[in-house]
């Protein structure tokens, strides 16, 4: 059970791995974090961190823009309701937790997605949101995509990733309208 | 299985040697596979320091313990484990933090790699932008000027 023997030197900073040298002084680590560990610290974040971090390096934005890392970001957790805000402060998709009394569930879920009417959502904001489903005809009610029992993606870079879970779902690039010549959403 | 306790001597890449028991041993399943399959006494595992090998030992021969008296009184356990851990992570600076995360991921140890992994989580959560992240971990951005202002610009919602 206990350490019988243990020869260190006295002097732990003269222990130092061939292949790492690192300053303490100046963090300076040589020998990075695998992707894979990567991986798993940033599935521990909130997804406003994640926008955080896609600024921190290439490496991290592309770690973080892969479709496998949005689909185990989304798997990730089954208890937390989540829905697609569109608080008027942010112009990217937010997830925060679902509150049903805000919307009006359209369809059932599929994949952990719905579609969700929000009634207090007008277009412009719809639009700065780049989170739009099929647009209804109802003046102020736009239609987004819902994660229902799955955790929130900070926004989604393609439609390929969940074009298998919601096929008739369009996000369209936040520097283009919207457009309405979609043909109608698809029967869930 | 109490009644024998089987030692192993392991080696670090500095020759810093920790004896301990078999059952310690066994919570990384790339030493377990190891003694399984080379029954030698010793083994020197070039891969880690001496000064990581002994935090690994440390949180191996806890996690040992606990679950071995886990039969009895198997909650108060568990928590005094947390405290612990959270002791354990609190004395570390993360370079160390790093180091034990290359220790934890070669050696295959899953509650150590992940106990780790949500210490750099907390740590770059809880860092205001992307300028202390990279500060933090030391990371030097390959972005160009014009590339930052473009994906900061994206994520502009993500700062408060």
């Amino acid at each position: 059970m206990k350490k019988l023997k243990k020869i260190v030197s006295e002097d732990n900073l003269t222990i130092s791995r061939p292949s790492t040298q690192y300053s303490t002084v100046e963090r300076q680590y040589t020998e990075p974090i695998p992707v894979d560990v990567l991986i798993d610290i940033f599935l521990r974040v909130p997804s406003k961190s994640i926008a955080r971090f896609c600024c921190v390096s290439k490496l991290w934005a592309n770690i973080l823009g892969r479709p496998y890392f949005t689909e185990l970001f989304l798997t990730k957790s089954l208890n937390h309701p989540r829905v697609l805000n569109t608080d008027a402060k942010y112009s990217s998709l937010v997830a925060t937790r679902y509150r049903t009394n805000s919307f009006k569930s359209i369809s059932s879920a599929v994949h952990g997605m719905s579609l969700l009417s929000m009634p207090s959502l007008n277009k412009q904001a719809a639009y700065r949101y780049n989170a739009v489903g099929h647009s209804g005809d109802t003046s102020h009610t736009t239609r987004v995509l819902a994660m229902h029992p799955l955790e929130p993606l900070v926004r989604f870079r393609s439609s390929d990733m969940i074009s298998n879970a919601v096929s008739s779902l369009r996000f369209i690039d936040k520097s283009k309208p919207i457009t309405r010549s979609e043909p109608p959403a698809r029967k869930f | 299985m109490e009644n024998e306790k089987k030692m192993i001597t392991l080696k670090s890449s500095d020759d810093v040697t920790f004896e301990v028991e078999e059952a310690v041993v066994l919570e990384s399943q790339f030493l377990s596979h190891l003694v399984q399959d080379c029954p030698a006494p010793e083994h020197k595992i070039k891969e880690v320091t001496g000064k990581i090998l002994s935090k690994v030992v440390e949180y191996c021969e806890k996690h040992v313990v606990v679950v071995v008296d886990g039969g009895d009184s198997s909650s108060s356990s568990g928590d005094d484990l947390k405290k612990w851990d959270d002791k354990f992570i609190k004395e570390m600076d993360l370079s160390t933090v790093y180091d034990l995360i290359a220790a934890a991921n070669y050696l295959n140890i899953q509650a150590l790699l992940d106990l780790m992994c949500q210490r750099v989580a907390d740590v770059i959560t809880a860092c205001k932008d992307h300028k202390e992240i990279r500060e933090t971990l030391g990371i030097v951005s390959d972005y160009t000027a014009e590339e930052e202002a473009e994906v900061l610009k994206e994520n502009e919602w993500a700062f408060d």
